[in-house]
């Protein structure tokens, strides 16, 4: 990896299998034959920096959640090779030493909520709670320091008083939703894991939410956004990591304009299905009638590219065998870009 | 080919609806919808936006008949006029909260998954678990009265359309625990297609999956208006109508006809979606569309727009214009008396003081 300062979050080659049960084996091998170990994460590289965004796209399935399980110290099996650190230390040493100051500087914003909050708790303890975390004194919390900030806070996630006297179940899928995002707002972390923070809330509210992410950010907080939302990370992310299979397949420095110039076939895909879904009026685009919705069984543990079998190029017959025997090697285009594709490599040769 | 949207030719009218739970807890009713009157046209694609809590989707599951009545349907009445069946008219009032039999589930119970079809959210658990894939897809077009010699290849066609039987093994075979997410998706899909409905209703069809899948959903649910797509259907059928539920209302631009507009339980809007833009919108359209249009790029995330404020909570309604509170043309008469929607001949309207 390139800057190694000791800052932020580096992962450096890391791959992770899942080898199923035995239990799960029996059930697979009743209702197909494909049982074995699962790879869910390939020799993936990234770095997470603060005061920056990254925007980690794919489809699910491809290990975007798993990525950010191992981030945060949840699923620790891993390759012996891999390696990821946390300002310049290794992941499992920081969580050996000082597990609670690596959670109150790093915050997650999960997926399912239903799964995250506490049922037990009122959402107001939940919340208090993020108090503690950012190191505040007990006697500041109970002498209501903080109402005014709670108070704005609230109003930016359409959230009220009200609803802090509520207890998880006592929330809609979406209340949910913005109570974990308040609550990981207010704890100040230094950096943020957001797993599909926006999935389940209304466009208005993804806004300010977004919005609030920018304020922190531009306060220094390092951003991990996982989405499967082209629109959301072009707006917000600095760099854009394009994910297949549980490998960064296109990484670029996002443009202002938010088009990349060089695309991967993948990200190609996802920009013109963004593109249709916005404009629906005109005619599905002839690449999205080959594109294939589902993943296909290869993966970077075989011969030649996992995308193949999807890809829109792979009729095109000078690459055809190049795309099935060889695994594509990274390159370095036009500058930021740097990409998992043959059709690339002639590129690679210019200046 | 434009649809005749006028009024007496509806194949579907609501007018009236209205349905509320009563909370025991709180002492209290909360209110799904008030008030609701529309009418979807033979072959015609009815949208209908608005944020998560707007009663969207319960608006929906009460045409089928799945909403309970008396405790929960309590007001206004609806009528179906569909092809090759007795017309079919109900009314509901209110009983007092106590349970009642349930003549509407009775009365559609003859067309119910044979003329009206429902596609709902969470694939997983509104299929059944017992039976296979391709049982579920036979009986479905057997049901909807495809003919023997047409089911395997009609089968054949949802399922390769769906990407379900590319791989080597054809999904058919296989039971819903054995699906990924996106697969019991699509069968889903598949499957209210495969009853070739006079009215389908379409919960949130692209919600839960990524955007190249949307893309494609999309595109089949335009193939299945066509008729290109689905059981071959009888001259004499009109093309499949359908109401189209969604959050996004950047998707009604090329599927439907017409859209309204839902908030806080009640229609705010109701246009023709080729005049989208070109007439006054309710200020509540209008801010969705201003969030659906802003192009990308990452300019100023600051000067993103965005809506102020909350939905009222459905325990008091407010008896004023709902929007008023986050509305920025609201002015005391908004805030008194509630505006009503008059839809006109052409079957458009606006509930708003200020927009006509």
């Amino acid at each position: 990896m390139k800057d190694d300062h000791g800052q932020g979050f580096v992962i450096d080659r890391l791959t992770v299998d899942f080898t199923p049960s035995r239990l799960l084996d029996q059930l697979k091998r009743l209702r197909n034959k494909d049982h074995g170990v699962v790879r869910a994460l390939h020799e993936l590289c990234l770095a997470i920096a603060p005061g920056k965004a990254v925007g980690l796209l794919g489809e699910s399935g491809c290990g975007k959640s798993t990525l950010a399980r191992q981030i945060m110290g949840l699923l620790k099996e891993r390759d012996p090779e891999s390696r990821i650190t946390f300002e310049g230390q290794d992941l499992d040493k920081v969580l050996d030493t000082d597990e609670q100051a690596f959670r109150n500087s790093v915050q997650m914003i999960f997926q399912h909520p239903d799964t995250f909050l506490n049922p037990k708790l009122m959402a107001r303890d939940m919340v208090m709670e993020a108090f503690h975390i950012r190191g505040e004194s007990k006697a500041d919390i109970q002498a209501g320091r903080f109402h005014e900030e709670l108070g704005k806070a609230l109003d930016v996630l359409g959230l009220t008083w009200e609803d802090l006297e509520k207890t998880s179940d006592q929330l809609s899928g979406g209340e949910k939703k913005r109570m974990s995002i308040l609550r990981v707002i207010l704890a100040k972390p230094r950096y943020i894991i957001a797993d599909e923070p926006f999935s389940g809330l209304d466009v208005s509210y993804r806004n300010r939410i977004l919005k609030q992410f920018e304020i922190l950010k531009e306060a220094g907080v390092g951003f991990l956004l996982i989405s499967h939302d082209f629109h959301v990370t072009k707006k917000f992310c600095d760099e854009i990591c394009v994910m297949y299979k549980g490998r960064i397949v296109h990484r670029y420095e996002n443009p202002e304009s938010g088009v990349p110039e060089v695309q991967h076939p993948y990200t190609q895909v996802l920009i013109v299905s963004n593109d249709y879904l916005a404009r629906c009026h005109e005619a599905l685009p002839e690449i999205m009638g080959k594109f294939k919705p589902e993943m296909g069984e290869k993966d970077w543990r075989t011969a030649g590219c996992p995308f193949e079998d999807r890809c829109f190029y792979s009729d095109n017959t000078e690459l055809k065998d190049a795309c099935r025997t060889k695994t594509p090697p990274e390159q370095r285009v036009m500058g930021s870009h740097v990409l998992r594709c043959h059709l690339f490599e002639a590129k690679e040769q210019q200046p | 080919m434009t649809p005749d949207n006028s009024v007496d030719k509806a194949l579907l009218r609501a007018n009236g609806l209205s349905a509320s739970v009563y909370n025991r807890n709180r002492g209290r009713e909360f209110h799904f919808f008030r008030n609701v009157s529309f009418h979807i046209a033979p072959d015609e694609v009815v949208g209908l936006v608005g944020e998560s809590g707007s009663g969207k989707t319960r608006l929906g599951l009460s045409l089928l008949g799945l909403l309970r009545e008396g405790p929960g349907l309590y007001a206004g009445s609806l009528s179906y006029r569909l092809s090759d069946a007795e017309p079919l008219d109900f009314s509901f009032q209110h009983n007092g909260g106590k349970k009642r039999g349930e003549p509407l589930r009775k009365g559609l119970a003859p067309v119910l998954g044979k003329r009206i079809g429902l596609v709902m959210q969470g694939a997983k658990s509104a299929l059944n678990p017992y039976q296979t894939i391709g049982t579920q897809l036979k009986d479905t077009l057997a049901l909807a009265g495809c003919p023997g010699t047409q089911i395997p290849v009609v089968m054949e066609q949802l399922l390769s359309a769906f990407s379900l039987a590319s791989r080597s093994a054809s999904i058919a075979h296989r039971y819903p625990f054995a699906l990924s997410g996106g697969q019991a998706h699509r069968v889903m899909i598949a499957l209210g297609f495969a009853m070739g409905p006079d009215l389908l209703v379409a919960d949130e069809p692209t919600t839960g999956v990524d955007s190249p899948i949307q893309a494609l959903i999309l595109q089949h649910f335009k193939a299945f208006r066509k008729g290109t797509l689905g059981p071959p259907r009888h001259a004499s059928r009109p093309r499949p109508s359908m109401l189209f539920i969604t959050h996004q209302i950047d998707l009604m631009k090329g599927l439907t006809d017409r859209v309204m507009v839902m908030y806080a339980g009640e229609l705010l809007e109701v246009f023709h979606t080729s005049q989208l833009g070109q007439r006054p919108h309710h200020p509540y359209t209008e801010r969705l569309m201003e969030i659906a249009n802003e192009a990308g790029g990452r300019a100023a995330v600051h000067s993103i727009p965005q809506i102020p404020g909350r939905m009222p909570v459905m325990y008091d309604p407010p008896e004023a214009c709902v929007f008023a509170d986050r509305c920025s043309l609201a002015n005391e008469r908004c805030r008194k008396e509630k505006p009503e929607l008059v839809v006109d001949p052409q079957g458009q309207g606006v509930a708003c003081h200020e927009r006509h």
